[in-house]
């Protein structure tokens, strides 16, 4: 009875450990930025470096409809998509990989669709689906003369199917498909130039084999044939674990970030930045998703009154750049990053204010 | 049954030996051992890791073998995400027609004069 307790809980530490194994698996995070744009633009995209990991024949069927790029600028009349490796905006507004961000883009052309953030298993086959429940309008001529004003439903959207792979810090994909269920244009309607007969639904379908870095800005330009639109979709990837992105969300809620993994002291460490209020916030993560170290960016006025003390006891003069809050298992120490007479200082304090570090650079 | 006949039964006899058996026979499995083994008592915790182990086993070599074998264009897909799209507007968000349809949105009444009589 004793020995067969023991083995029961040696299996049940056995299946935890299996489950945590999972959750410390790093996988592919996908992010996404799904857009439409009608109607005339002016584009102007330039892409780094191949990114295209299939043949020349392949490439040739598709290189008529799809555009790949880096780098993009969109003109829709006055205003302007600009996308670059590490950021993406509207005129002067970011437009991040958040899902929760609602954005309205103010131009009748251009229309955000959807921004989800996917996390694949690494070398498995996933579907990722949008798909729009809104009916289609239209209007037919009827036999007086006059026009009717009738509805259809139909689902419309978007299928992305994906099967990502790391190979040398880089994300592999070698068997994209793209399909997508649009309305492409309108039937004419005698005697009306307008576009607002009953809908053409078209399906498209490519298919694409790329090789991207990981935490960098990539856009597929898609223009199915004889459609009066694009559809643009941007995208990033990340290597990260389960338990990574639930510390994210626990220690920074749903904020956009960038993630970069590191090896420090011969573990991963997945580093992490966001902008919350305007203040900059970096979380060092491990796999299992404990908190190697935080730092958030802090004014004067919020530190401890000895610390206060402190900074103006050493630094009277100086021209303070940034404060930061550093908390690790180490204990809790205030960073301060300062100007004076032309040097860079870097003072580094404990919670009473006691000058631990102090770091001058003359450059 | 005569007397002599009582007697042979009632006689005792030595068994065979094993060699003469084999000889008559032909040599079969060591019955013996065989039954020492089965006969050892099995215990349950190894019983329990024995099956264990053989399911672990089994697990890991259909998941090899389905990676291995399976084509792909037939593999289970993993995860599926869908999202539904909530539009703003009552526009389709795949709609790639040119946006002079807007006007569809509000209300609207249209009708067509014939003038061809003027």
């Amino acid at each position: 009875m004793k020995r067969s307790a023991i083995l029961f809980a040696v299996f049940v530490c056995l299946l935890a450990a299996s489950f945590v194994c999972a959750t410390s698996e790093e996988q592919i995070q996908l992010r996404f930025q799904i857009y439409t744009i009608t109607g005339d633009m002016s584009e102007d995209t330039s892409l780094e470096e191949r990114i295209w990991n299939a043949g020349e024949d392949g490439w040739r069927k598709v290189r008529d409809a799809v555009t790949l790029f880096d780098r993009g600028r969109f003109r829709l009349g006055k205003d302007r998509l600009e996308i670059d490796d590490e950021a993406c905006f509207w005129n002067k507004t970011e437009l991040t990989f958040t899902e929760s961000q609602n954005v309205t883009l103010p131009h009748d052309r251009i229309r955000r669709i959807y921004s989800p953030s996917v996390l694949l298993e690494k070398e498995k086959s996933s579907t990722i689906r949008i798909h729009s429940d809104q009916s289609l309008e239209y209007f037919v001529k009827r036999e007086d003369g006059l026009f009717a004003l009738k509805q259809m439903e139909v689902q419309t959207g978007l299928e992305i199917m994906i099967r990502p792979k790391e190979e040398r810090n880089r994300v592999v994909m070698d068997d994209i498909v793209i399909t997508m269920h649009i309305v492409g244009g309108r039937e004419r309607i005698p005697g009306l130039s307008l576009p607002v007969g009953p809908p053409v639904l078209e399906t498209h379908q490519y298919k694409l084999a790329l090789r991207v870095r990981f935490h960098k800005n990539y856009g597929i330009l898609l223009r199915p044939e004889r459609a009066q639109g694009v559809i643009l979709i941007l995208f990033n990837t990340s290597a990260i674990t389960q338990n990574v992105l639930e510390t994210i969300k626990r220690e920074m809620g749903d904020v956009s970030y960038d993630i970069k993994r590191k090896t420090r002291d011969g573990e991963t460490v997945y580093e992490v930045d966001t902008w919350i209020g305007g203040r900059h916030i970096e979380i060092n993560v491990f796999s299992d998703g404990t908190i190697l170290s935080k730092h958030e960016e802090m004014n004067l006025d919020e530190l401890p009154k000895l610390v206060q003390d402190s900074i103006a006891m050493n630094l009277g003069g100086a021209e303070i750049d940034e404060i930061q809050k550093r908390t690790s298992a180490a204990g809790l120490v205030y960073r301060v990053e300062a100007d004076q007479d032309g040097k860079d200082i870097t003072l580094t304090m404990g919670e009473d204010g006691t000058v631990l570090d102090r770091d001058v650079d003359e450059d | 049954m005569d007397e002599f006949e009582l007697r042979l039964k009632n006689l005792l006899l030595s068994k065979p030996s094993e060699d003469l058996r084999g000889r008559i026979f032909g040599r079969g499995p060591d019955r013996a051992v065989l039954a020492g083994i089965l006969r050892r008592p099995i215990r349950l915790g190894w019983a329990v890791a024995f099956a264990l182990a053989i399911g672990l086993v089994g697990f890991f070599s259909a998941r090899l073998q389905s990676e291995i074998t399976a084509p792909r264009s037939i593999s289970p897909e993993v995860i599926v995400e869908i999202c539904i799209v909530e539009s703003g507007s009552n526009r389709n968000d795949f709609d790639l027609t040119k946006p002079s349809t807007h006007f569809l949105s509000g209300d609207l009444t249209v009708g067509v004069e014939d003038r061809r009589g003027i």
